[in-house]
């Protein structure tokens, strides 16, 4: 359940510019890598170790379409999600996210409105349950997923998430699943749904691909890869509506750091509740210390 | 919003879900099997299984000091360049630790260790435990 409290004038705006330009400033400094083996929209049954960090900074552009039930012609939303996940201890790590948006609506008939927030704040724990290294390269790991989200506007909200993800490495092969679902209890506000953000609870079946093109095969000196990435997202919401959406991507990482590219085309919609997303862009990076 | 669109879309979700699953599967499964059945063109890395025998693994849990200070890590697990960085920020953990260089090629970690005792191979274990992999052997290395 996202919220959108509208800023006050240019000099929130402002402020949320600065702060954006800090976090990404402050991901950069910290330098160095990744939550391994993740695609950008599919959780993998990787985590840092124990005393360990993973930051990771996305940039995510949505574009939705005219939605009569929502009253706008088009949204746009550009998100910065900021993350830190944390090893706790061995197979446990907690995550918190706190993305900031800009978000333009044009509502039919009027003019356009912006919009700048901190949006909820996402804390989560990751619990590896099973791990089966067969090999020097190979594995096979599943982990649950359990969260909830906080509304940053002083009204009390939560809404718990729960989710299982499967990951597999089979030589360059790698393939994540994750079936994730969340009760979303807080009140609507009105605010474009971008899926999965209204009041219905969502639950979210993300299956991902990855295939290291280089290099091709490790060598003894090997210290990073490149990797191209294929995700099928889909969103089933209990009022009904139901959108998958096809990412194909490409991904960087390095020993301390990676980044990332991806794109979002819905392939399959049934919406009765919420706009069509016409498209979706994303680039991220993280670092490990 | 009525029960039958409901249901509907709900079996439209299990369909998709279940096609794009059998998909993924098969073609890695499909993956695994090629490389497998043509073992002998398969490329080396696919075929990183480290040969070792129960005591080895046995080994590995030991509480006396290891006799040589340059070791090699056999280790499982190792998909990728950042799953083994992990391993790197917990081997500097142990005290004297220095020149850690990562073999993804041959599943194999080397270290250095400049400070007496030498950290036992239970120690060593854990820290490999902690990164979230596999300690299948130490042997001493050059």
């Amino acid at each position: 359940m996202t919220h959108h409290q509208p800023a006050s004038g240019g000099r929130s705006v402002r402020s949320l510019t600065r702060l954006a330009c800090l976090a990404s400033l402050a991901c950069l400094g910290l330098a160095p890598g990744a939550n391994a083996q993740e695609a950008m929209y599919t959780a993998a049954a990787t985590m840092p170790s124990p005393g360990v960090s993973v930051l990771r900074q996305q940039f995510h552009y949505y574009k939705l379409g005219f939605s009569e039930t929502e009253g706008f012609e088009r949204a746009e939303k550009l998100e910065i999600k900021n993350s830190i996940q944390y090893g706790l201890i061995k197979d446990l790590s907690i995550s918190l996210d706190a993305p900031i948006e800009f978000s333009k609506v044009k509502p039919i008939n009027t003019g356009s409105e912006s919009t700048a927030n901190l949006d909820e704040l996402d804390l989560t724990l990751k619990y590896r349950f099973y791990q089966d290294d067969p090999g020097g390269i190979d594995t096979t790991r599943v982990a649950l997923l359990l969260g909830n989200r906080f509304r940053t506007d002083g009204r009390f909200s939560s809404d718990p998430h729960v989710g299982v993800v499967y990951t597999q490495v089979a030589g360059r092969h790698g393939f994540n699943a994750e079936a994730h679902y969340t009760f979303n209890t807080g009140s609507d506000t009105g605010a474009p749904n971008y899926g999965g953000e209204g009041d219905a609870d969502a639950l979210n079946l993300n299956l991902a691909y990855v295939l290291r093109i280089s290099p091709v095969e490790f060598t003894p000196e090997s210290q990073s890869a490149w990797y191209v990435t294929a995700e099928i997202n889909q969103i089933y919401e209990l009022n009904g509506d139901y959108e998958a959406r096809f990412s194909p991507g490409i991904m960087y990482e390095g020993r301390r750091w990676g980044f990332e590219i991806m794109a979002q085309i819905p392939i399959y919609t049934h919406l009765n509740n919420r706009a069509r997303q016409q498209l979706a862009l994303g680039l991220g990076w993280r670092f490990i210390f | 919003m009525n029960k039958n669109t409901n249901s509907s879309n709900l079996r439209r979700v299990c369909v998709t879900l279940t096609v794009a699953s059998l998909a993924s599967m098969l073609f890695l499964s499909g993956c695994a099997a090629s490389s497998g059945a043509g073992s002998a063109k398969a490329s080396k890395e696919e075929g990183i299984k480290h040969r070792v025998s129960e005591s080895d693994i046995a080994s590995t849990k030991g509480a006396t000091p290891i006799a040589s200070p340059k070791i090699a890590l056999w280790i499982n697990g190792m998909g990728c360049p950042q799953c083994v960085t992990n391993v790197d920020l917990q081997l500097e953990r142990i005290k004297g630790t220095k020149d850690i260089r990562v073999d993804l090629a041959n599943g194999k970690v080397y270290a250095t260790f400049t400070e007496s005792p030498l950290p036992t191979p239970d120690r060593l274990s854990k820290a490999i435990d902690d990164a979230g992999l596999t300690l299948v052997k130490i042997e001493p290395a050059k």
